[in-house]
This record gives C-alpha cells, sequence and structure tokens, in this order.
C-alpha cells in the first residue's frame, strides 16, 4: 500500500485524511462519552454515602441492642388428681354404710417467657426489645400454631424450630435527627432460632440493603422435660346432718412437669445485599 | 526506496487547490474538535478530583467521628412496644450533601 501510495499522483490523501479523521472523531466521542458516565458515577457517591451509613448506623445499632440477650421459655403442665371420700357418721362416731369416692382428674398447661439483658437483670416488658425478642423465642418454641393453643396440649407438644422460617411485622427504627435516611426493617426467625434483619434504605429510586443475622445458641429440655411432684394436700370438712354427721375428705395431688427452652444471640453476620 | 522517496519528494506533482481546500477545512474542525475534547476532558478530571477528594474527606471525618457532633436519639419500634437509645450523629458535608452516621452515645 505505501509503494502504490508512493506512486500515486491521484488526490486520494483527501480520502484518507478524511477517513483517519473520522476514525479519530469516532474514538474520542466514545471515550469522552465512556468518561462523563464514569464522572457521573463518581457524582452519585455522596448518595451512596447517605444510604450506607443509614443502613450501617441501623444495622449496628441493632445488634448491640439485641446481642447478649437471653429469653428463657418455660412451659408448664400441671396434672391435678382430687379424690373426694364421703362417709356418714352415726351420733356416736361410727361409720355407717360404705364411704363413696369420687375422682376428678385435670390438666392445665401454662408458659411464662422472661427476658434479660447481658448481666442478668430482667429486661422490662413493653420494651422493643424485650417484646421482640420474647416474641422471637415463642416463635421458636410454639411455631407457626395459633396463640390461642399455646397453653393447650398441642402448645406442649410442640418441639422447637419445627416451623417454618417466620416474618415478625412491625419493627421500625426513627431517627431524632431529621437529615437521616429512614431505613426499613424486615425481621425473620429461622428455624434453628436465628434472627435476621434485612435493613435497607432507598433515595432517588436507588437501594442499599444490609442483612444482618444473630446467631441462637439454644439450651432445651423439651426431650426429657423435669418432673415437679407429686405434691399432696389433704383437707377434711366435717359437717352435721339430720341423721348424724357427714365427713368428706378432699384429697388433691399434683404434678408439674415444665419443659424450658432458653436462647441467646450473638452477631452472626452481617452482608450487603437482600 | 530511498531513490522513490527521494523521486516522490522532488516530484512536483500536488493536489488540486479545492482538495487543498477541503483538506485544511477538514483539518481545522478536527482541530475546533480536539480542542473542545480536551477542554472537555480537563473539566471532567477538576470535578471528578473534587468530588473524590470531597468523598474521601467526607469519610475520614466520619471515621474520625469528631466530638463537636449532636446528640440525639433513634427510636426502636416493635407494635406498640419502643426502645429510644441515646446516640451520637456524626455528620460531614460530601459533594454538598449531608451524610450522617449515628452511634451509641458514649459513657
Amino acid at each position: 500500500m505505501v509503494r502504490k501510495k508512493l506512486k500515486s499522483n491521484s488526490g486520494m490523501s483527501l480520502l484518507m485524511a478524511l477517513l483517519l479523521f473520522l476514525v479519530c472523531a469516532v474514538v474520542g466521542a466514545v471515550v469522552l462519552t465512556a468518561a462523563t458516565a464514569a464522572a457521573g458515577r463518581a457524582g452519585e457517591l455522596a448518595e451512596m454515602d447517605r444510604r450506607y451509613y443509614s443502613v450501617s448506623s441501623a444495622a449496628e445499632l441493632l445488634a448491640r441492642e439485641l446481642s447478649g440477650k437471653s429469653v428463657t421459655v418455660v412451659r408448664t403442665k400441671t396434672d391435678t388428681v382430687t379424690e373426694t371420700t364421703t362417709s356418714t357418721l352415726d351420733s356416736s362416731g361410727n361409720l355407717t354404710g360404705s364411704p363413696t369416692v369420687n375422682t376428678e382428674s385435670t390438666t392445665g398447661y401454662t408458659y411464662a417467657v422472661t427476658v434479660k439483658d447481658g448481666a442478668g437483670s430482667a429486661i422490662p416488658a413493653d420494651t422493643a426489645v424485650r417484646e421482640l425478642l420474647a416474641d422471637v423465642a415463642i416463635k421458636y418454641v410454639f411455631g407457626n400454631i395459633d396463640a390461642s393453643a399455646y397453653e393447650s396440649d398441642t402448645g406442649w407438644g410442640r418441639t422447637p424450630g419445627d416451623f417454618q422460617e417466620v416474618t415478625l411485622p412491625g419493627v421500625t427504627l426513627s431517627a431524632s435527627n431529621g437529615d437521616v435516611l429512614p431505613v426499613t426493617l424486615a425481621a425473620k426467625v429461622g428455624r434453628d432460632g436465628s434472627l435476621s434483619f434485612t435493613v435497607a434504605c432507598t433515595e432517588d429510586g436507588d437501594t442499599f440493603t444490609m442483612t444482618l443475622t444473630m446467631k441462637p445458641s439454644v439450651s432445651d429440655d423439651s426431650g426429657n422435660p423435669p418432673v415437679n411432684g407429686p405434691n399432696t394436700e389433704t383437707t377434711t370438712e366435717t359437717e352435721n346432718t339430720g341423721s348424724g354427721t357427714e365427713r368428706t375428705e378432699t384429697k388433691v395431688t399434683t404434678t408439674t412437669t415444665t419443659k424450658t427452652t432458653a436462647i441467646s444471640w450473638t452477631v452472626g453476620t452481617v452482608s450487603t445485599g437482600g | 526506496m530511498a531513490k522513490k522517496l527521494r523521486a516522490r519528494l522532488r516530484s512536483r506533482a500536488g493536489e488540486s487547490i479545492g482538495e487543498v481546500l477541503a483538506a485544511l477545512l477538514i483539518s481545522s474542525l478536527g482541530l475546533v474538535l480536539l480542542a473542545g475534547m480536551i477542554s472537555a476532558s480537563a473539566r471532567m478530571l477538576q470535578r471528578n478530583e473534587e468530588n473524590m477528594t470531597s468523598y474521601i474527606t467526607g469519610g475520614n471525618t466520619l471515621a474520625a467521628q469528631p466530638s463537636q457532633d449532636k446528640n440525639g436519639n433513634v427510636t426502636l419500634q416493635y407494635g406498640s412496644a419502643s426502645n429510644t437509645v441515646d446516640v451520637t450523629y456524626y455528620e460531614t458535608s460530601v459533594n454538598g450533601k449531608t451524610v450522617i452516621s449515628y452511634k451509641y452515645k458514649a459513657g
């Protein structure tokens, strides 16, 4: 080509110059467009920072508020056997006829939740930390059954962790400083008792999300619950009737069985993304 | 090859005046475009440098947690129950926008 060019006397050089100019202009335009886009992204760093610091501050606060707290759920089953023996005595105090014996058995179920801080002090009721952790532990112990069944044979028979992932609605975090971007929280309880929060912040259509997972430590004696009792209490009542005296002896035997599940959380993982 | 090159250089054959004028026009257009691109890229470089400086300075300010920043609180709400936590807000400005982080109030 160079040889041909050297031999050429035609105005081809003008066309070549035009072509070269065109190529350079296109390459220059592409490079400048890419640079402009990169500069635009760099200009969004402030917005990204605002979202990041809002989310990370919220996640750190949550982790600190919830870490080290422990919840104990005690399920109690009380079996009560009431034996009533009624005897009739004559005026001399001798037994007349054979006594009648009536036996009744009842079973009651209750549960109690205690939430303590890292120092072992009980956290007062009606605080968000207490209510939230109590609900997490209750969900872990009772699973997805209806709350009305917690104090029943169904609730007593539940094995902790026997449920699908549960979402706890209604958790919010708000800052007194109006310049802090608002965050949204979604709390979930895992089958292993883990508690995870998805913290998200949206501004100008862009969202930054961070997931905080609180790792559980569980001790549970559901498989071999401790038994208390039987405790027996006997009361005797005597009542005078027209023909003599009626004596009623009531013997109440109570056997209490408890299942205790204790759970506490520490910060597990913090990851970006939903 | 050297002979041919010398011959080419000595050659009196040239382009027409029209071609030369067109070439001059294209060259001047090219020069104007080049000047515009250089100026635009210089502005872009300067703006980027300012953005990055502001970003890094802002990040450093937040990391240093200056003592003059404000105290306030953050409320954690769950249903009707709530916890109010005292925090310290750390503010800085990045590219003219306020960036805030907060942490547990020390002490």
